[in-house]
């Protein structure tokens, strides 16, 4: 290998090897404190862990001393509903802006976007009114039903029907399919990538909500993890360790979804940027 | 055979949604309206407080006490985390939601007394029997001569010292019943200190709060932080020679770990007990969340207690940062009276086994002093000292712990932001309290039009 290779090869692996550190560094840490006691977290010199003193109590106090199981359940029933409804939503959302087309689309599809740039602050108050006069306070459903319709998956869904080729669907016209039929039937199996992309982002983007389920929620066997990771504070300050152990057992159904998605997802990742 | 899977996996998800999605069912919301205990008619009382009360095993232990002992009341507990305690509570206020009785710090129950979230209690004391002005010891009127706070705790203040740091650097304890000056203080501090070794040693710890840098300043001033017409008063010379004094420790003396430093390492609080610290200021907290719990907190070495360093002026008497947790009505609850039983009770029976002392006159204390001394029997430390420093001499002088009237969260905030800039060399002590009482005022004013 010639010499210019050599070293341009050298400088792309630290490079790399940097950018990986960046990225695994709070996985290592989060894990480490996990192991610790509360007053070794901030010592310095840093010790990854106490090999003569690893606390596992942490965890088993997670497991046995908190309601982990109920929120793991609620989190994952949470996501699952609300991406699944997402999915079929935004599916069919794009489906009607970027395919079909109708009288005003456009201008319903613009006052649509427009609602992206409200902040979210903005409507709490009036969605937490809202719910409390349908009586959708204090349940599942005050998350789950503004998760199911968004605006940005239903725009991704447009974009992608935009170039949908138009032949498939009119020759699925041709053999009398009606448009819902033919939407199930010939659309919506070639978005399969893009709603694995789609279903993927959202899995972890309602997994890590915070704000809605602090504010519509009261009861405690209704919380979810991240509500959950926040019991681990006092007025005075949080127990970091303890909070790192749910952390840790918090992420493996996260890194699960994703091990067994990782090789689609980027497939869909590379595919979706090659058609750009 | 598609349309078949389809059909199943369609009513398997329907299934699933109706019957997991959770919604508090076999509950009733309150049933009556308006305060009543007669006969046969329940109410349900929404108690919001933060999760370290409402999550512990005791505090479920005492709702069933309580609701056997009223059977007409039942409460309904929000347990929110304290970082967003505030914004849910003001949420669930400002939206009209019905909430019966809610938890707050000093700062946070006088906001919500600025918000006209509260309701006076003075009325509906009278109707639980609850003499608001002789029931809590010294406890005033918190606004307009009308008593908005139902106090539950409040910090008892005191050193705690590393008893192995005194002893390898050749320092005799402090005197368990005579508090040191803050100079003398600082010069123990100073004697402590070993830098040279693998493990630094610092002979002051401190939190970057900020009564650890003008908390001196208000036992000077009887905590003065607003001037008579209400404005910020941190500006004043005893709040300048409070944080001069920090400065002296942290940067000439180099006692203290360097407030970047420690902001940048994020410190915890609690980083205190591993060891390589002489002493601290702290409040009883210290003793419930890490003296007594030696298998979270394990250590080699014994800890000390003794009275709150106080200024040269103050020499000889025994002084204490008061903040004071509190419960309070909001407007919009529908049972007052139960809501303040619930209080009564809430102090009487359940805040002992937090391992806080209630400010409740009526309760016990002895059992609460006997368990603590009992805890802390492997430092050496007696029923005496534990009496006399948690909450148990009658003679301590109280004074404020922290700004607690005009914007109290934005004095805080504002003074910690910039306050750094003094202690880093970036701005003179002048500069930047001028720069605090210039953003806190505008803050009141704000307040003020509201």
């Amino acid at each position: 290998m010639p010499l210019g290779s050599n070293i341009r090869y050298t400088v792309r692996s630290v490079v790399y090897l940097l950018v990986g550190l960046v990225f695994i560094t709070p996985l290592l840490w989060m894990i480490s404190t996990s192991l610790k006691f509360e007053h070794q977290v901030f010592e310095r010199p840093f010790v990854f862990i106490h090999w003569d003193a690893v606390n596992w109590n942490n965890y088993s106090h997670v497991l046995t001393g908190t309601d982990f199981p109920v929120w793991l359940w609620n989190s994952v029933f949470v996501v699952i509903v609300s991406v699944v409804f997402r999915l079929l939503l935004s599916a069919l959302g794009g489906y009607a802006f970027g395919f079909l087309k109708f009288r005003y689309s456009d201008g319903i599809f613009f006052a649509f976007l427009a609602a992206m740039f409200i902040p979210y602050q903005l409507t709490l108050l009036p969605q937490f009114i809202s719910f409390r006069f349908i009586g959708l306070l204090d349940s599942h459903w005050a998350l789950i039903l503004p998760n199911i319709v968004d605006v940005l998956s239903i725009f991704l869904m447009r974009q992608f029907f935009l170039s949908f080729p138009k032949e498939l669907v009119h020759a699925a016209y041709l053999e009398g399919s009606g448009v819902f039929r033919s939407f199930v039937r010939v659309a919506l199996p070639l978005a399969a990538t893009p709603l694995l992309t789609l279903g993927l982002l959202s899995f972890f983007m309602i997994w890590d909500q915070y704000f809605q389920p602090l504010i519509f929620l009261h009861s405690k066997e209704l919380y979810t993890i991240p509500i959950g990771l926040q019991s681990f504070q006092t007025q005075f300050g949080k127990q970091y360790a303890m909070q790192m152990a749910l952390a840790c057992l918090a992420i493996i159904p996260v890194l699960g979804v994703f091990l067994a998605l990782q090789k689609r997802f980027v497939e869909s990742i590379v595919s979706s940027g090659l058609k750009g | 055979m598609n349309g078949k899977w389809s059909l199943l996996a369609v009513t398997a998800m329907m299934a699933f949604t109706l019957t997991a999605c959770g919604g508090k069912s076999g509950e009733p919301a309150s049933q009556t309206s308006g305060g009543s205990e007669a006969q046969g008619e329940t109410v349900t009382l929404k108690f919001l407080n933060i999760s370290e009360y409402l999550d512990s095993a005791e505090f479920k232990a005492f709702l069933e006490r309580f609701e056997a002992k009223y059977p007409n009341i039942k409460v309904d507990p929000v347990s929110v985390p304290h970082e967003q305690y505030i914004n849910k509570r003001n949420i669930m206020l400002a939206s009209g939601e019905q909430v019966d009785l809610i938890w707050g710090n000093g700062v946070e129950q006088f906001d919500a007394i600025n918000k006209n979230f509260l309701m006076p209690l003075d009325d509906v004391a009278k109707e639980a029997d609850i003499d608001m002005s002789a029931d809590f010891g010294d406890f005033k009127p918190d606004k307009d001569g009308k008593y908005y706070r139902f106090p539950i705790q409040q910090n008892n203040w005191m050193l705690y010292y590393n008893k192995k740091v005194f002893d390898d650097a050749g320092v005799p304890y402090p005197d368990p019943k005579v508090p040191m000056t803050w100079d003398e203080m600082a010069e123990v501090a100073q004697k402590l200190t070993n830098l040279s070794g693998k493990d630094k040693v610092y002979g002051m710890f401190y939190n970057n709060w900020g009564m650890y840098f003008y908390g001196y300043g208000s036992q000077l001033n009887n905590g003065k932080f607003y001037t008579d017409d209400g404005k910020v008063n941190i500006d004043a010379p005893e709040f300048k020679r409070s944080l001069e004094w920090m400065n002296d420790v942290m940067n000439v003396r180099k006692a203290a770990m360097p407030i970047a430093e420690l902001i940048q390492n994020n410190t915890d609080f609690l980083s205190y007990w591993n060891g390589n610290y002489g002493m601290v200021v702290g409040a009883q907290w210290y003793a419930q969340l890490a003296a007594t719990k030696k298998e979270q907190f394990p250590r080699d070495w014994k800890a000390g207690i003794a009275p709150m360093p106080v200024p040269a002026e103050m020499a000889g008497k025994h002084m204490n940062w008061s903040s004071i947790d509190s419960l309070a009505i909001p407007k919009n609850a529908k049972h007052p009276k139960e809501s303040l039983i619930l209080a009564k009770e809430y102090v009487s029976d359940y805040t002992l086994s937090t391992g806080a002392l209630p400010m409740y006159t009526k309760v016990t204390k002895d059992k609460y002093f006997e368990n603590l001394a009992d805890a802390l029997k492997d430092d050496d430390i007696t029923l005496e000292q534990v009496t006399y420093l948690f909450g148990g001499d009658p003679d301590v002088v109280n004074v404020e712990e922290k700004p607690v009237l005009g914007a109290p969260q934005e004095y805080e905030s504002t003074f910690l932001d910039l306050i750094s800039q003094y202690y880093t060399g970036a701005e003179t002590v002048d500069a930047v309290l001028e720069q605090v009482k210039v953003k806190v005022d505008n803050a009141i004013e704000e307040q003020s039009k509201q």
